[in-house]
């Protein structure tokens, strides 16, 4: 008979309901969405603040929708310290593909220059991948697939069909699965945290 | 450590400030954040406002956590945390609960 808290099992409950909220979900499902749809249009320089809409959906919807419900906490510093190495990480990846891509064009490196938006996928699909692991949320890995899929496939369908844009709808296509399935969690999470009542 | 195991239960002591299953889930939820409000340990523990602000001034008054109050958009705010004498109560428990149990 042995007698132990599980408290890798109450630090990973603890967190994994910070991101039950589906609010990373909708922000990733925005902003890919939109950046598909912006694909279609002009000006493309607007990409930028999609990023901020994003970031401004999730941030408006923890304050008003999780924390009034579940609470607030301030994280372990050992969390805290996986978060900053995930932001840094993210942040090399994508300076590291930026630069990559750049550098391949200028040699006249068909194979990566051709199949950039593919390699951008990918380096979408495993931030997401990482972010899946920090927060231990499953679906997220479901989600980097369908990233990496949109981008390289529709790149691929981009070469062969020419009637419209391949790519940006495909890219539309993938970010609307991620937006409405965050939809879905929100609502579940509503459901299954009411608002506490509390006494004065 | 390896004194207490050979001791034996007998002269283990166990915290009942810790041992209630109310106030353990409380400093369980604590051990793994730097701090936490008062709706969070609500809405992990189950218990009622009243019973978790009983807990709360029972571990408060043991020393085991720090409660601070303020107003935040004109509304009660109240956030908790572990000391560091209630993390070491809390981890010298589950020690000698493990020498109590491992024992049978």
């Amino acid at each position: 008979m042995s007698y132990e808290l599980d408290m890798k099992e109450i630090e990973r409950q603890v967190y994994l309901s910070y991101s039950e909220d589906g609010l990373v979900d909708i922000a990733i499902g925005i902003v890919i969405t939109a950046w598909g749809l912006m694909l279609t249009q002009e000006p493309t320089g607007l990409i930028g603040l999609i990023g901020l809409l994003g970031m401004g959906i999730w941030y408006i919807g923890k304050r008003t929708i999780t924390i009034p419900r579940i609470g607030m906490i301030e994280p372990s510093p050992k969390m805290e310290r996986r978060l900053t190495n995930l932001a840094v990480f993210l942040l090399v990846l994508g300076l590291v593909a930026f630069v990559g891509i750049l550098l391949s064009r200028a040699a006249g490196n068909i194979m990566i220059s051709d199949y950039s938006l593919g390699i951008l996928g990918l380096v979408l699909a495993a931030g997401v991948a990482l972010l899946a692991y920090l927060l231990n949320a499953a679906r997220l890995y479901i989600y980097a697939v369908i990233l990496f899929v949109s981008f390289a496939g529709g790149e691929i369908l981009a070469k062969t069909v020419t009637t419209f844009d391949a790519f940006a709808l495909s890219v539309i296509v993938g970010g609307g699965l991620i937006l409405l399935s965050g939809i879905v969690v929100l609502v579940r999470f509503m459901r299954k945290y009411p608002r506490p009542q509390l006494e004065a | 450590m390896e004194n207490n195991e050979n001791q034996g239960s007998a002269d283990l002591q166990i915290d009942r400030v810790v041992h209630e299953p109310a106030r353990l889930k409380i400093l369980a939820y604590l051990s793994v954040v730097k701090s936490a409000d008062f709706v969070f340990l609500l809405s992990r523990t189950g218990l009622t406002y009243g019973n978790l602000s009983s807990h709360m001034s029972k571990l408060e008054e043991a020393g085991y956590i720090e409660v601070e109050k303020e107003i935040k958009n004109k509304r009660p705010h109240t956030m908790l945390a572990l000391t560091d004498q209630g993390r070491s109560a809390f981890d010298d428990y589950r020690k000698n609960m493990r020498v109590l149990l491992g024992e049978i």
